[in-house]
């Protein structure tokens, strides 16, 4: 049989737990855009009681095909872990909508120029307030130009693979597909806990928020 | 009433770039009358400061502004085909009566008349065919929001269908009942009517196909945005934001696909503070795994050890005296070292077992820690301080730690 390369570091990297975007991992993602070459990826994860899965095809991962209570454990540490970057995730969209001016949210593949976040942060108080408030919530340094600060976040993102340089040492960054997984858990909370946002409305500002 | 709405109109007038400014830019310009606009916006409740700093119009006035400009920027698509369609018939039959009266003046108006409401019809249909071209190619560009966008394509798609279906009036076996003697107008007929009906079923299907995939954009962008909006809400106003009972501890049927993820996306489940073991993140990480002490260890790995007992180095490092020594060093000096990190290799050097680090290594994961074999992934042997790229484990030790494999 012939060693197919790509085949062998893709199923190696979801087995791992790594992700697959195009970002991230071009060539494993452009491999899973095959229909035949998901099912063989598919056939050998099922081998393994795990599954692929995808969000919206632009993030691909390995799942549980079947639940253990170790699995099940490890589910529940994962879904802790992300819970808790799901905050600073939030600020960090919503900190970008602002400064683009523009009430899109991001989506994989966007490129994000520091210098130019770094350049309208500079220009608006309340933009470089809410930046402070995230680099609170990171644990960052307050100290510093707003660059330091925005560089700060930007790192954060990049740790916890929201973002990629795309060169090291340029500052221009590409959001990854994990942005979408981030958007798709945010979707399964409001769908599960809808409760918690009910009284949420963003039509109209509540008083304590107006001038 | 009328006094005040006149007053209140002069002010819209006056702060009109403010206000524009406000849609398109969500700020104000940093200028004296800009400020003097948004306070008597406010003042009317037209427009507001956010919690985060930026200024949007009350959603009634900017609803408002977006329906009047969409009149004022839009034409709708809203041929009468059936007027014409009627109009064309009525005329045919007026043309064929003369025709048959011999009052070949009044048939000649009529067929004039004919072929003026074709034209205007075909006209009147590519003129809505080339608005829905432009909006498909603009994207909606005349509203400015994503919600706007999003109504003003399901508007255009409902637009679209309903001139689909009006095409259906232009039938022709309804036309051929009529006798057509007059060769022209036959041909203008079969082939700019009836043509341009076919013609224009076929832009109007692929329009629609297109209009179909932008309102999934739309949607999906629009999604986003509030879902952002939404979650930066409820950070802001709400405190409780734990929402692992999302995952129960007992259940047992299969946990939703988002939260099915093997093995953490990011590692930082483990500490990753210089990236080396500390003695509580040991005692943590033996915790969860169920490890109390070290004789249960022992016994278990007496009785199902997962080494691979067949390497030479290891058998010699586990089954003798010394090596079942050491095993007991180590998970006493994780347990005993206080805060400090732990260095494998003060062990290693210390009782100079006769196998190599990684074997060594692979000891600790599978005797003491019980880790599976999976996660012995996480774990790499890493020199402390500056090394040579070419370390490949059979380095000479200096310094030692576990590390976490990122």
């Amino acid at each position: 049989m012939i060693f197919d390369e790509v085949f062998t570091n893709t199923v190696e990297s979801l087995l791992e737990g790594k992700f697959i975007c195009p970002i991230t991992c071009a060539v494993s993602y452009d491999f899973l855009s095959s229909d035949i070459n998901r099912e063989r990826v598919q056939a050998y994860l099922y081998q393994t009681s795990k599954t692929l899965s995808h969000i919206d095809h632009e993030f691909y991962y390995a799942s549980y095909e079947s639940m253990t209570p170790d699995r099940r454990r490890a589910s529940r540490v994962v879904f802790k872990q992300t819970q808790q970057e799901i905050r600073p995730v939030v600020e960090f969209l919503s900190l970008m909508m602002r400064v683009s001016n523009d009430e899109r949210s991001l989506y994989t593949g966007d490129e994000i120029h520091l210098a130019q976040i770094v350049s309208k942060i500079e220009n608006d108080k309340s933009l470089l307030k809410s930046l402070d408030r995230i680099i609170i919530q990171i644990k960052g340094q307050l100290k510093g130009s707003v660059f330091d600060k925005t560089k700060q976040l930007i790192n954060s993102l990049v740790k916890t693979e929201i973002l990629k340089q795309i060169e090291p040492k340029i500052d221009i960054y590409l959001c990854t597909g994990k942005l979408a997984y981030y958007i798709n858990l945010m979707e399964f909370i409001m769908t599960y806990q809808a409760e918690k946002f009910d009284d949420i409305d963003l039509d109209e500002p509540v008083q304590d928020e107006l001038i | 009433m009328s006094g005040a709405m006149i007053k209140m109109f002069r002010m819209l007038a006056k702060h009109a770039p403010t206000i524009d400014t406000i849609i398109t830019e969500g700020l104000l310009p940093p200028t004296e009358e800009a400020l003097k606009g948004f306070d008597e916006l406010h003042n009317y409740n037209l427009a507001f400061e956010t919690a985060s700093g930026s200024i949007r119009l009350s959603s009634t006035f900017q609803n408002f502004l977006e329906n009047a400009l969409k009149t004022e920027r839009s034409l709708a698509i809203n041929v009468d085909v059936g007027g014409y369609w009627r109009s064309i018939l009525f005329n045919i039959n007026q043309l064929n009566h003369s025709n048959t009266l011999g009052a070949y003046n009044d048939s000649d108006r009529y067929k004039r008349l004919v072929i003026d409401s074709i034209y205007q019809l075909l006209d009147g249909i590519n003129n809505n065919i080339q608005q829905l071209r432009n909006r498909i190619e603009n994207q909606f560009g005349y509203v400015h929001s994503i919600s706007a966008k999003r109504k003003e394509n399901e508007q255009a798609i409902s637009e679209a269908r309903t001139l689909r279906q009006a095409l259906n009036i232009i039938d022709e076996a309804e036309l051929l009942e009529r006798p057509i003697t007059d060769l022209r107008l036959r041909s203008i007929i079969n082939n700019d009517l009836f043509g341009g009906k076919q013609s224009a079923i076929k832009e109007l299907i692929n329009a629609l196909t297109l209009m179909q995939a932008l309102l999934i954009g739309f949607r999906k962008l629009e999604g986003r945005g509030k879902l952002v909006r939404q979650f930066k809400q409820y950070f802001d106003t709400k405190t409780d934001h734990d929402f692992s009972d999302l995952i129960g501890v007992e259940e047992t049927g299969m946990p939703p696909n988002i939260t099915n993820v093997v093995k953490a996306i990011n590692i930082d489940v483990y500490p990753d503070e210089s990236s080396l073991l500390t003695r509580n993140d040991l005692i943590d990480l033996a915790q969860s795994l169920n490890l109390v002490e070290g004789e249960r260890f022992k016994k278990a790995r007496d009785n199902n050890s997962s080494l691979d007992m067949t390497q030479d180095d290891v058998e010699k490092a586990v089954e003798t005296p010394i090596g079942a020594k050491w095993l007991e060093d180590i998970l006493l000096a994780l347990i005993k070292t206080p805060g400090d990190k732990v260095l494998v290799n003060n062990i290693y050097q210390q009782l100079k077992p006769a196998c190599k680090p990684q074997l060594f290594l692979d000891a600790i994961y599978t005797e003491i820690l019980r880790l599976p074999a999976e996660k012995s992934k996480f774990f790499i042997f890493k020199p402390l301080g500056n090394y040579s790229k070419s370390f490949n484990g059979n380095f000479d030790i200096k310094d030692i730690s576990i590390c976490f494999n990122y």
